[in-house]
């Protein structure tokens, strides 16, 4: 495969404008990130050195083999929710490496709330073993929750993808043979009592690890029995009267040491045979990035240089290069895995539709995974582009997207508006991950558009009903809508309401891709076949 | 004249395999005896043919003389070497050897009763005009043996009249501690040597430990092969020895050694023995015992003389005598024993055990490693800690010294803790190499011989060599799947 | 993770910062690359570009490192121990059956040793040992010789470590 030649002229004005701009917009996502991390009021952090706790993310290094990445979730879910009270939505999510296995770590927060699960948190539980299943991860929970935040049960509790949902997802891992193992740092209280009983080991921690249905306040209020916590539902009770637990820990430390022994029983993952080639790093150096994206989200720039900094050697072999050119497509490694690459070079046409329908067949055909890089203001309208059939054309591309067997994964690298969305893999085209850069906007059109549109509706509604026109109430419309729009198509809003499976900084792109490609192949390849095609 | 067709060795151990490597260099068939549980070690697999003792303790069988006498007759053996220890100083054993109709290869029943005797040891030689320490000898009276003692002066030593090795020993150092010391040393003895018989003699501090190797003919002829320093010790067992002595003026050798010969002359003494005796810093020197077999430290006498020892006491036990006369023999360079020993010198040289893994033995024609090692061997309490012998030779003792530095840094016995290294820093501390030694020379340079801290490469690259051998961690290195191994660590 | 060795009372560190290309590790912060760890097998690593000649045994515990004519006897710390022990151990022993007491053999205040064997006890007319999970103290024995019991009954009670002192 031959090399990308860059055309980034990396000492022009642009390039370090852009460069600044993005260096100042990766900035403000760092420190968001850093203070959902580790921002807590003192007396949280207090009470968990005097229960002898460790604090999760400590846990979480402990557990990983060192030396390993660790491609952290949605570090921002839940972040523009709840009056910012649910960092990280209460519980950190991750890929990682453990005893040589991969496997999908999730762990409460208990410096957030006592651990106390959210509506979102339940999201980002239920998607973290959504993951699992669709990738076949085995799951490791590090348990410590208060239990749901009873003032918001209605939000947690009823409906399908919440509370239910974790404890029907873990039952259905166990049945596909996924393992999990819940090690018990804290308590387990009422529902969370099932990640335990439900995980197919479990280790819970001496004096503070404690696993019931109902807390002895509640035991006490229904039955008048006063009962201590390690009676109820300690370590010793557990692991050698009720049998609900499995290994008793004297410390987190022996804990995670038991956790880690156990890992290293299972099975070894038979992973489909993705073609793999040694890895190298890309010719250009991925800093570049920050000079390549635009300051402004009108401004268009070239897909092929993004491609340049993320894949292996910066080698990319182009399919029908002349043909369709608003979508670039192509083959190139990531971390040595062989994928098929789609990104946006302007707006979706007849002819870049129909070459995006082509090449998803053809890597389908190929067993090959498919990257979407997004960048998209959508399919092109007006009449002639009607006539043509552009709706049957981006239809095709839909169709062959979503029926798809390889895995398929996708980065909002700068917009997403409208049916371009769907073309390109968005959320809910089951995706295997979906990343978003900060800068990223996403919305059914762009904010301007939006007001625009509602203007002139406003507008006609206000001459039809023969009624003088009021500016001064349409103008109004119009600045809502664009303020909303703002606030809602930002990254941030996105990733709080787990739209995605996080936002990361380009430069982490290729990292990300490369644990998120070797994480899908544990899953066996789908059925291949796809649906009616429009012609 | 008898020609020895078959010998039965025993012995165990190096010393086993030393006796049955000269046997095979004179065409002479070896039978070993073991216990149980050694049926597979080297002296079994080396000699012509083996037979199993029985025994409560691998010990207990070697001291079992109906057995081996019982052995030898099953194997046909026409001689018995009992090496050094168990019951090579035992004189029922060489009468009965005899009376049994074998060779025993070694002096006489009577001479090794004569010498088994500390106090008759000492009245003998005494009476050969060899030089004793002044002495008391002791009575039932411990009055009266406390006022002879004091004749002698300050200090003194109380030794066991049957004892060895040092045990039983205590020095006095002044009157009013005499009385009690005799009392525990007396009640010691007992249990230990079955005689509770003890003698008091002049304490010389600090003295050097010279052995003389004779030669006798059993006839009255002796001749000796030089000397041997002995002076390197630790809880009073020799670890380092070397022939010649270093620094020991000439005229005071001749004297030393021609006192041993006239000893072994007067005894009739038959085959090869060892004349023990102290020098004091004066110059003045006293008989300490006579060690009627041979000794572990004969290789260095070997190597200065070109002879093979064992060769030798069998042709002297066919009756050939001595092998050349006293102007033959020849005295050619310097050379150093080690003795390596299972053993913690950082911690009071307490015994180890554990498993030889590892064994790396040095390759040099100057060198010889004497020993009945196997990779995989287990060290146990069963038998005594000394493991192997390097023995170095030298144009010189400068030479000697440094061809055993280099032996012992090339020299890797794992899995069971040794005294390699410390030998090491023995052989390279200034007073060692300035020959200036006495056997309060362990003591004396205990701070300068202890282990030095490694320096901070050493101590990474050992302990990345250790956790590499470390299974669980061989594992995190090797068990990570890619690209997770080639990303690293790397947080998002 | 990481491998924990002590040498002369001291504890030394080793674990992985990288595998690629070369394996990094860490030696009490200290950085090395090791080029081919698998060579060890053989008798030598490359160490920070350095060939290192050496032998490796082990005595139980103990890895015995010789280089440059020099042993290194280190010990190697066993990181579940190490990361139990200084932390509360069982304080309560229950009956593994229903059943008799046949003997009690040690008394509230008596000094117990992991394995020691407090109280014996007859079940389905075998006897069974119930011994002490951990070095401490007992606190109580809830039954007396001849007593009878149900399965899961608390039968000893130790001092918990953090009260040892006032025992």
């Amino acid at each position: 495969m031959r090399k990308i030649q860059s055309r980034v002229n990396t000492s022009g004005a642009d390039f370090k404008r852009y460069f600044a701009h993005n260096k100042a917009v990766v900035q403000e996502f760092s420190d968001k990130q850093e203070a959902a991390r580790h921002i807590r009021p003192a007396r949280d952090l207090d009470r968990l050195v005097s229960q002898g706790k460790m604090r999760p993310r400590d846990r979480i290094a402990k557990l990983l083999d060192p030396g390993t990445p660790f491609l952290e979730l949605s570090s921002l879910a839940a972040g523009m929710d709840y009056g910012g009270e649910s960092p990280s939505a209460s519980s950190i999510v991750g890929i990682g490496v453990v005893s040589g296995r991969e496997v999908i770590i999730r762990a409460d927060d208990p410096t957030v709330k006592g651990g106390a699960w959210y509506p979102l948190t339940m999201k980002k539980i239920v998607r973290a073993l959504d993951i699992a299943m669709e990738n076949r991860l085995p799951v490791i929970h590090l348990c410590d929750s208060a239990g749901g935040n009873l003032q918001l049960q209605s939000d947690l509790f009823p409906d399908k993808y919440v509370g239910g949902r974790i404890f029907r997802n873990q039952s259905i891992l166990s049945k596909m043979g996924v393992k999990q193992l819940a090690l018990v740092f804290g308590h387990c209280t009422a529902g969370g009592a099932y990640i335990p009983g439900l995980s197919d080991y479990s280790v819970i921690v001496r004096g503070t690890g404690a696993v019931f249905l109902g807390g002895p306040p509640l035991v006490k209020a229904a039955t008048g029995e006063i009962v201590s916590v390690e009676d109820l539902g300690g370590a010793d009770m557990h692991t050698s009267v009720s049998g609900s637990c499995d290994y008793p820990a004297a410390t987190e430390d022996e804990a995670i040491l038991i956790g880690r022994e156990i890992v290293a029983q299972w099975e070894r993952p038979q992973k489909w045979p993705l073609q793999y080639d040694t890895p190298e790093p890309p010719a250009y150096d991925p800093d570049e990035l920050y000079g390549i994206i635009p300051d402004n989200i009108k401004t268009q720039f070239d897909m092929r240089e993004v491609i340049a900094r993320l894949v292996d050697g910066s080698r990319f072999h182009e399919y029908k290069p002349n043909y369709g050119t608003t979508l670039i497509c192509g083959y190139a490694n990531i971390w040595g895995f062989k994928v098929g690459i789609l990104a946006n070079n302007g707006v979706l046409f007849n002819d870049s539709s129909l070459k995006g329908a082509h090449f998803i067949e053809l890597c389908n055909q190929n067993n090959t995974p498919l990257v979407f890089l997004q960048n998209i203001t959508g399919y092109m309208i007006g009449q002639e582009y009607e006539r043509r059939g552009i709706t049957k054309d981006g239809a095709k591309m839909i169709m062959a997207q979503s029926c798809s067997h390889v895995p398929k994964f996708t980065v909002m690298c700068n917009g997403s508006f409208g049916a371009g969305n769907y073309g390109m893999c968005g959320r809910a085209f089951d995706g295997r991950f979906l990343f978003t850069w900060p800068n990223h906007q996403i919305g059914v059109m762009g904010g301007d558009q939006a007001a625009n549109t509602l203007a002139e509706v406003k507008l006609n509604q206000m001459r039809r009903s023969g009624l003088p026109v009021d500016q001064a109430e349409i103008d109004l419309l119009w600045e809502t809508t664009r303020a909303a729009y703002r606030d809602q198509t930002s990254a941030y809003y996105s990733t709080s309401q787990l739209w995605d499976d996080g936002i990361i900084d380009p430069v982490d792109t290729r990292n990300a891709l490369g644990v998120a490609i070797s994480a899908s192949l544990n899953a066996p390849l789908a059925t291949p076949g796809f649906g009616v095609f429009r012609f | 004249m008898t020609q020895i067709r078959k010998v039965l060795i025993a012995n165990r151990g190096e010393i086993a395999v030393r006796i049955i490597a000269s046997l095979d260099k004179l065409g002479i068939a070896s039978v070993a005896v073991h216990h149980p549980v050694e049926a597979t070690a080297k002296h079994v697999r080396m000699a012509g043919q083996s037979v199993a003792l029985s025994g409560a303790t691998p010990v207990a069988a070697h001291l079992d003389a109906a057995q081996i006498i019982a052995a030898a007759h099953a194997s046909g053996a026409d001689a018995i070497h009992p090496g050094y220890g168990f019951l090579s100083e035992n004189a029922g054993f060489a009468r009965l050897v005899h009376e049994e109709g074998f060779i025993f290869i070694g002096p006489s029943a009577e001479v090794i009763d004569l010498m088994g005797d500390k106090i008759s040891a000492r009245t003998f030689a005494e009476a050969q005009g060899v030089p004793v320490a002044p002495s008391a000898i002791p009575t039932d009276d411990l009055d009266a043996f406390a006022s002879a003692a004091a004749k002698i002066g300050f200090p003194l030593v109380i030794k066991a009249a049957a004892g060895g090795g040092g045990k039983g020993m205590s020095i006095v150092r002044s009157p009013a501690d005499l009385q009690e010391a005799a009392r525990i040393a007396t009640s010691e003895a007992q249990p230990y040597f079955s005689d509770g018989r003890i003698y008091a003699e002049l304490y010389v501090e600090n003295p050097r430990h010279i052995e003389v190797q004779i030669l006798g003919d059993g006839a009255g002829g002796a001749i000796h092969l030089w000397e041997r320093e002995c002076s390197v010790q630790r809880r009073f067992q020799k670890i380092i020895e070397e022939a010649p002595a270093a620094n020991l003026p000439a005229s005071l050798r001749d004297d030393i050694c021609s006192s041993a010969v006239r000893l072994a002359q007067a005894a009739n003494y038959r085959n090869a023995g060892t004349v023990e005796y102290i020098l004091g810093q004066d110059g003045r020197f006293f008989f300490l015992e006579m060690n009627t077999r041979l000794q572990v430290e004969h290789p260095v006498t070997e190597m200065i003389t070109g002879l093979d020892l064992v060769a030798i006491q069998i042709a002297i036990a066919e009756g050939r005598g001595l092998p050349m006369s006293q102007d033959q023999v020849p005295l050619i360079g310097h050379a150093i024993e080690c003795r390596i020993c299972a053993e913690d010198p950082c911690a009071n040289f307490m015994p180890e055990t554990g498993t030889v893994a590892v064994l790396d033995i040095p390759q040099a024609p100057w060198l010889r490693f004497e020993n009945a090692l196997d990779q995989g061997q287990k060290v146990t309490a069963d038998f005594d800690p000394m493991l192997a012998k390097l023995i170095a030779h030298g144009a010189t003792r400068d030479q000697a010294v440094e061809r055993s530095i280099e032996g012992l840094r090339g020299l890797a016995v794992l899995g069971v803790g040794t005294n390699i290294d410390y030998l090491a820093r023995v052989l390279d501390h200034q007073a060692f190499r300035a020959g200036d030694l006495d056997t309060g020379f362990v003591g004396r340079y205990a701070a300068d011989l202890a282990e030095p801290a490694p320096d901070t490469d050493r101590l990474d690259r050992a302990l990345i060599a250790a956790a590499l051998g470390d299974r669980d961690f061989r594992t995190l290195v090797a068990d990570v799947p890619e690209p997770h191994a080639s990303i690293g660590h790397w947080r998002n | 993770m990481s491998a924990k060795f002590t040498l002369n009372g001291q504890t030394h560190e080793v674990t992985i910062l990288a595998r690629r290309p070369n394996l990094i590790v860490s030696v009490d912060g200290r950085s090395h690359v090791v080029r081919n760890p698998a060579s060890l097998a053989d008798g030598t690593l490359d160490i920070d570009g350095t060939r290192i000649q050496l032998a490796l045994a082990w005595s139980e515990t103990q890895p015995m490192v010789r280089m440059d004519g020099r042993t290194l006897r280190l010990t190697r710390i066993d990181p579940r121990a190490e990361a139990a022990g200084s932390s509360p151990g069982q304080d309560i022993i229950r009956a593994p059956m229903p059943g008799a007491v046949i003997t009690v053999h040690l008394s509230p205040g008596d000094a117990v040793q992991e394995g020691d064997v407090i109280v014996t006890i007859e079940s389905m007319k075998l006897q069974t040992a119930l011994i002490a999970p951990r070095d401490g103290h007992v606190a109580e024995v809830t039954v007396a010789e001849g007593e009878t019991f149900e399965k899961d009954a608390v039968i000893v009670r130790l001092v918990p470590l953090g009260q040892e002192t006032a025992a």
